[in-house]
């Protein structure tokens, strides 16, 4: 594990779980593994900033959970992107995007 | 929407939804372990690992929790569950606290409902701010002559010209200055009964801008000629009362005064007229039905008597300026078109004088206005210092409860509080307390306007009792923002609290006796709870004794065994021929009733608010240039000096000889005496009296000692001339009064009286039956009512600052326990003890005292008009309350010293 864990700001960190989902309905570990895996390390969730995270779009009616059957037959609750879910993601990968091209142009100015 | 719905879900289904999360957990534990695996950890290894990455499941549920709004929805409730705890722990102070805070906030909104009420009331009416007032209108009456000086009452021939001019108003209208009772039977009741009516001119309603509730108010054409259109327009109050509210009252018949008249209108509750007083109107009737409402000469012609209220709307746009230019020179010219011709010089200049001020009509007029409008200003400013000294209180009490938490607050910290949530809980609590003690002084509000109201004027008045939204919403207000900053300073030193500290025993040791600075704060309160209590103390001081300064003067006439009876022949339809026969009717049978000593009647009770003035003349004698000779006078029958125990000076009083076949008979008082013929040969000199009604000449047969005639603060008597009424003719013959001499408590004769009076005539209305000592009393209401209220108030501020300081004493004494402990434990004796703690109480004494005196000084200065018999700076009143709060200080701070000398060394020290 990094020494050093760089802690994701809150709301980028709900950004990164719909964009997790957009690919396909998962559970909680699932999603943290996976935003662990394609950040190669870089960012690691634990549980106790990412239920909260899910909670909240849960509220915002982002996404949707279900109790499904895991591949060993115990019980995971899965969580899936919805259609307000999917245009969020659209909208803030947009604004993230030119917030980051504009710190960027800053930083090499 | 949808989190506020989900949110009261998750509220209801807590456990299944920390069921649901435990199970999460673990399948995201098992998930992470399996992972951990493949990659190559032991499955031990694995499963710490796992482990260690989610933390705490508690700590993670505890924050999903915090994720959404119902977490803090519950919190905000233990908050509050647990302030409602630590508040019944301790009851006393919390008891003391929403009291004070009860009662400054009831006070304060009581009496500024009332001011609000009576001062500021609009008249509710279409855009009563256009309307104007002609002069100032409070009192009403009827005078002759020119008034050289501000006018407000106005002939009727003044009146129907100002119709005829429209340039500055769209309507000017005409009413009575004065109310008048009138005897009404209606179809359905076999008795007649008295209402009080107003005359008012046709234009009366439409100048003021107000609809009926049924039928028509009235219109011009109702006054276009006298004795013509009897109509009447009834109050809300009147049609639901005495006409069964029966909607079908419309052009049925009432009796006014053996008169028939048509009910054409009935008035929506909230209408009361223009008159803001004790008796609401019952009845608006035409002007031009004057002589058969009032039973009297008409007072319509042309003749200049003044005896009406003008009112005006203005057109819009309209510059007051001009508008009162104009009606000044209206006014003037008519004085001077019925002044005596040719005009004398010294007429002249006083109709110069003479301006009428237009001023703003929209609250109506009101003789109460003008009677309370200071006392109750002075009850407003009583009260908001007393809720000052509550607000003090509260926050002694807030500051002392949070400085005893810190330990409390240091654990809480130390176990993982934010800094955040315990103000937050602090301030709940404040809240809280606010928001009790508010309620309170909501219901202390409801019930202090009724009382106050009631006491002011009267169960029949206008005046509204439901308490103002806005003063509400300021005394609630101020509370709050007293809770809520005393509540944030404890607060903002939390923040500054670090954990450690507190615990060692050292620290406290220190705290208690070096933090000098925290106690400043309650101290300065306290000081100033004792300057505002002495304050308030000698304010009602003054006035007590402004009261029993008026109550104890010597009004002249014997004040315990009269009784009054008011009756009203006219009603009854005596016509002045028959009158004189009445009364001799009447003496005869009240005299011969066990217990009546003897008995006289009167057109005016001995003592009262109105009076009958007119200037006399002397014959033989030529008035100084610009004298006043106006006189008081009374139409008075046999024995009424007697009855009254009045002393003659000199000569005879009024006899039964006295008829209306003799010679013209007339007693004065001492004043008017000396005034006309210093060297004392009044008797048997002549005058006559510039009244019309009042003819012929009087011939002084003797001389009364002075009284007191109507106001008790005229401390110069006036003259005084008593004309037998039985020598009078008309309008002037009818007595109204009954005084009756009783052998010992008049309560006791009344029944008696009534029987008696029920024998001679059946149809005899008695409007009241009151003692000359209510009489009395009744003419210092205000006085009254200022010296009760602020009696209390004083007392309550008193308790108050007892209470106050004899709290933070306590909590000072409590908390240098440990340190009070170490000094006897040295040997410091009891009596050093308690005069170390004792000499904190009276060094704040004796600052409050030092800083109450000047601000006594300079409040008693400015309520100085309201006194009498005293100077402001009264010295036993001002030595008086120093003694009081003196003594009730010492009192309140010895008990909290002798407790400290009773601090068992052993006990202070083991609990370090």
């Amino acid at each position: 594990m990094p020494d050093r864990s760089t802690d994701l700001i809150q709301g980028t960190l709900e950004m990164l779980v719909l964009k997790t989902l957009a690919l396909e309905p998962m559970h909680g570990y699932g999603i943290a593994l996976r935003i662990e895996q394609i950040s190669n390390g870089v960012f690691s969730v634990n549980p106790g900033s990412l239920f909260p995270a899910l909670t909240r779009l849960e509220r915002a009616s982002r996404i949707k959970a279900e109790w499904r059957a895991t591949k060993n037959n115990r019980r995971a609750k899965y969580y899936l992107l919805t259609e307000r879910g999917r245009k969020a993601l659209k909208e803030e990968t947009q604004q993230w995007s030119r917030q980051l091209a504009a710190i960027t142009s800053i930083l090499e100015a | 929407m949808r989190s506020l719905i989900e949110g009261i879900k998750a509220l209801l289904r807590k456990q299944q939804r920390s069921r649901d999360m435990d199970e999460e957990l673990r399948s995201f534990q098992e998930a992470s372990t399996e992972e951990k695996i493949l990659h190559g950890m032991s499955p031990s290894e694995a499963q710490r690992a796992a482990r260690i990455e989610i933390g705490s499941a508690e700590s993670v549920k505890h924050k999903v929790r915090a994720a959404t709004w119902e977490s803090t929805a519950e919190s905000i409730v233990q908050d509050i569950r647990y302030s409602l705890r630590m508040m019944a722990k301790s009851p006393g102070f919390t008891a003391v606290a929403i009291l004070s805070l009860a009662l400054g906030i009831g006070a304060n909104t009581a009496i500024f409902t009332l001011i609000n009420n009576l001062m500021l009331k609009s008249l509710p009416v279409t855009n009563p701010q256009d309307l104007v007032a002609f002069g100032k209108e409070f009192g009403g009456g009827r005078i002759a002559g020119i008034p050289g000086g501000p006018m407000d009452l106005f002939p009727y021939d003044f009146y129907q010209q100002l119709q005829q001019q429209q340039t500055f108003f769209q309507g000017v209208t005409a009413f009575a200055s004065f109310p008048s009772m009138v005897s009404i039977r209606t179809n359905t009741t076999a008795t007649a009964t008295q209402s009080i009516s107003h005359l008012v001119s046709g234009n009366f309603f439409s100048v003021l801008g107000a609809e009926p509730l049924l039928g028509r108010t009235l219109l011009s054409t109702d006054t276009e000629s006298p004795g013509r259109n009897p109509v009447a327009v009834v109050s809300y109050r009147y049609w639901q009362q005495t006409l069964a509210a029966d909607p079908s009252v419309i052009g049925s018949a009432i009796t006014i005064n053996g008169q028939p008249f048509t009910v054409v209108g009935v008035m929506p509750a909230k209408f009361y007229g223009v008159d803001l007083d004790s008796d609401s109107t019952d009845m608006w009737l035409p002007l031009t039905m004057q002589a058969e409402v009032m039973m009297q000469p008409t007072m319509l012609a042309p003749n200049g008597l003044q005896w009406l209220h003008f009112m005006g709307r203005r057109k819009p746009g309209t510059n007051l300026k001009q508008a009162q230019a104009w009606i000044t020179a209206q006014a003037q010219q008519y004085l001077s078109a019925h002044a005596d011709q040719p005009i004398t010089a010294l007429d002249n200049q006083d109709i110069q004088k003479t301006f009428v001020e237009l001023l703003p009509g929209e609250s109506g007029i009101s003789n109460l206005r003008s009677l309370y409008k200071q006392p109750l200003h002075i009850l407003m400013g009583v009260v908001i210092l007393v809720l000052l000294i509550a607000c003090a209180n509260l926050a002694n009490f807030l500051l002392a409860k949070a400085a005893s938490r810190e330990r409390e607050f240091s654990t809480r910290l130390a176990l993982g509080s934010s800094r955040a949530r315990i103000v937050r809980q602090i301030l709940t609590e404040t809240l809280l307390l606010s928001c009790i003690g508010g309620a309170f002084g909501l219901l202390l509000a409801l019930w202090g306007t009724r009382l106050l109201i009631n006491f002011v004027a009267g169960s029949h008045s206008a005046l509204s009792a439901t308490p103002d939204l806005r003063v509400l919403a300021f005394t609630f207000g101020l509370s709050i923002l007293t809770a809520l900053f005393f509540g944030i300073a404890p607060a903002l030193r939390i923040s500054r609290i670090s954990v450690a500290p507190s615990f060692t025993s050292n620290a406290r040791t220190a705290a208690s006796s070096g933090g000098r600075s925290s106690r400043l704060l309650p101290n300065i309160l306290v000081t100033a709870q004792v300057m505002l209590s002495l304050l308030l103390l000698a304010v009602a001081g003054l006035f007590v004794r402004t009261l029993h300064n008026l109550q104890n003067q010597d009004f002249g006439f014997d004040r315990t065994n009269v009784l009054l009876v008011n009756f009203n022949p006219k009603f009854a339809g005596y016509k002045p021929a028959q009158l004189n026969g009445l009364y001799d009717r009447i003496l005869s049978r009240v005299e011969a009733l066990p217990g009546v000593k003897s008995a006289t009647v009167s057109g005016a009770p001995p003592i009262s608010r109105g009076n009958w003035i007119s200037p006399i003349s002397i014959k033989g004698r030529t008035p100084a240039p610009g004298e006043d000779t106006s006189t008081l006078l009374n139409r008075v029958g046999p024995r009424f000096f007697e009855t009254m125990g009045m002393p003659m000076l000199q000569g005879r009083s009024i006899e039964s000889q006295d008829t209306a076949t003799s010679p013209k008979a007339v007693i004065v008082n001492q004043t008017l005496a000396n005034h006309f013929f210093p060297h004392g040969n009044a008797v048997g000199q002549r005058f006559t009296v510039a009244d019309p009604s009042v003819k012929g000449e009087w011939e002084i047969a003797g001389i009364v000692r002075d009284a007191k005639y109507s106001n008790p603060r005229n401390e110069k008597p006036q003259r005084m001339a008593y004309l037998p009424v039985m020598q009078l003719t008309e309008d002037d013959n009818y007595a109204y009064w009954i005084e009756l001499r009783t052998a010992s408590d008049p309560v006791k004769v009344i029944t008696a009286v009534r029987g008696a009076l029920t024998e001679i005539d059946p149809n005899l209305p008695v409007l009241q039956v009151k003692t000359i000592t209510q009489q009395v009393n009744q003419l210092m209401n205000q006085e009254k009512l200022i010296s009760q209220l602020s009696t209390f108030f004083s007392l309550l501020a008193l308790s108050l600052a007892c209470i106050g300081l004899y709290g933070v004493m306590t909590y000072n004494v409590v908390r240098r326990t440990s340190e009070i402990g170490i000094r006897i434990a040295l040997g410091a004796q009891s009596g050093g003890v308690l005069w170390m703690i004792l000499k904190e109480s009276l060094a704040l004494l004796a600052i409050g005292i030092a800083l109450g005196i000047p601000a006594t000084l300079a409040a008693s200065r400015a309520i100085q008009s309201q006194l009498f018999g005293l100077t402001p700076s009264d010295p036993l009143t001002l030595g008086a309350a120093v003694l009081a709060i003196s003594l009730v200080t010492l009192i309140a701070a010895y008990f909290p010293a002798r407790r400290a000398t009773k601090v068992d060394p052993i006990i202070a020290l083991r609990y370090e």
